[in-house]
């Protein structure tokens, strides 16, 4: 699956191109090419386990592709890798802190890293997370210590912010802090930001884009809003004899109530309505999905089809 | 301004913002010059991104329910209330349409429908002025 993005005039942030990662026999990333604009949100959405990590990897150069390339703003990997690690910003849930620092000498630290450091920023965010700065890192609670990463990651003014599942096991609080700090982040221009997350609500909130990953392989990539508009829940009564429209191109899922057919549709459009039309579907009903129910049947379609085939 | 954002309802967000600013226009709650948070404002506020905010923003400028002022911000325009007035007739389009897809699949004839609507509608009218939403 890859992206189409005639007319756009963005550059792109991140291009990977057939990339793949095996870890001994096991393939935990398969030909995943995906490229995140310049100045939009991209949302990498998948259970646990997907492949959403080390493909977030990969792209920081932690981890080595063991096929496919790697573009990030504008270089291969491996071209200029401290040019890259003073433009990108990173936050994983393994959050990298040191324990014996205190939160004040974190911030000087993580400084002295970074010519483009913005100390009114830095000043800010620890009045707005309300982080005590005499207090030793392994002290902070759960919360603090994403606050305080997020508040390292975010006052150097990076053009590119990569998080991994940041919200993950935090408490609600923490997560609209992150939220909305990412959100004041993207309203400044060219921002960009690639983000993994199997929390939906968070990726249909603040994504551009969606790229939905299982197994390793990106089963759908798109713009938030073409996916919505593309996939549709359709209801009709079905009178007495029951349509057969499983196999009808873009019928993702059937699912038979007493008097009633529920579809959902991939592909939603005239084709697709005339062709639900010759089997017999009247009247048909067209409703919207949420993301929640695309990316669980997708998933399960996926299953499926691997199971027959 | 309180706009309810639902992701899970599967309507994109943007739609979701442009019509809750709509309704806030023909119920009066948002009145014309009145000032439109800004987009950065809104998105935070919402926890949604700002191209979402913008494009909703930009969908009601084209429709002319708000304009923008150079350097002032974003306002009501004061034909707002009049543009909402087709906004009234898609709710009610929709629901319309609902009820007589209802009514096809129960099986009432065309004459049916049309009698069932008539005599709705005169019951409506006859038992004074509709209660006002909300209430």
């Amino acid at each position: 699956m890859s992206q189409d993005f005639d007319n756009i005039i963005y550059t792109d942030a991140i291009e990977t191109r057939n990339l793949g990662r095996k870890f001994g026999k096991f393939e935990a990333v398969k030909d995943v090419s995906l490229r995140v604009p310049r100045g939009t949100v991209f949302g990498l959405l998948g259970v646990n386990g997907a492949g959403k990590s080390t493909i977030i990897k990969m792209v920081m150069g932690h981890l080595r592709p063991t096929s496919g390339e790697i573009k990030v703003l504008g270089r291969t990997l491996g071209e200029d890798p401290l040019g890259i690690r003073r433009r990108v910003a990173y936050v994983s849930e393994n959050r990298y802190l040191y324990e014996w620092m205190t939160v004040e000498e974190s911030v000087r630290f993580t400084r002295a890293f970074h010519e483009t450091w913005d100390d009114k920023k830095a000043t800010d965010l620890l009045k707005r997370f309300s982080l005590p700065p005499e207090k030793k890192v392994r002290q902070l609670s759960r919360g603090n210590r994403a606050r305080l990463c997020l508040l390292l990651a975010l006052s150097f003014n990076p053009e590119l912010i990569i998080l991994d599942e940041p919200t993950s096991g935090l408490d609600p609080i923490v997560r609209r802090d992150f939220i909305e700090n990412i959100v004041a982040e993207i309203a400044e221009e060219g921002k960009t930001v690639l983000f993994s997350s199997h929390i939906v609500d968070e990726v249909e909130r603040v994504a551009d884009y969606v790229g939905i990953i299982n197994d390793g392989e990106l089963l759908l990539v798109s713009t938030l809003d073409d996916i919505k508009a593309c996939y549709k829940r359709v209801r009709y009564a079905t009178n007495g004899t029951r349509p057969e429209v499983a196999n009808v191109p873009g019928v993702l899922a059937v699912e038979n109530g007493r008097h009633e057919q529920v579809l959902t549709v991939s592909a939603w459009g005239d084709e697709t309505l005339q062709r639900l039309g010759e089997r017999g579907v009247r009247n048909p009903e067209v409703l919207p999905i949420s993301l929640e129910d695309i990316f669980v049947n997708t998933v399960r379609a996926e299953r499926e089809r691997r199971a027959n085939s | 301004m309180f706009i309810n954002i639902d992701p899970s309802s599967g309507l994109p967000i943007y739609i979701q913002i442009a019509q809750q600013i709509k309704t806030a226009v023909a119920m009066g709650r948002l009145q014309p010059e009145d000032p439109l948070p800004s987009v950065r404002q809104l998105a935070v506020e919402l926890a949604v991104n700002p191209n979402t905010v913008a494009r909703a923003y930009l969908d009601l400028e084209i429709e002319g329910v708000i304009y923008k002022r150079q350097g002032a911000g974003t306002f009501v325009s004061s034909q707002g209330v009049e543009m909402s007035k087709g906004e009234r007739r898609r709710v009610l389009n929709e629901l319309l349409e609902k009820a007589l897809v209802e009514g096809v699949n129960l099986g009432l004839s065309e004459r049916e429908l049309r009698e069932a609507f008539e005599r709705t509608l005169e019951k409506i009218l006859h038992a004074g002025a509709p209660e006002p939403v909300g209430q």
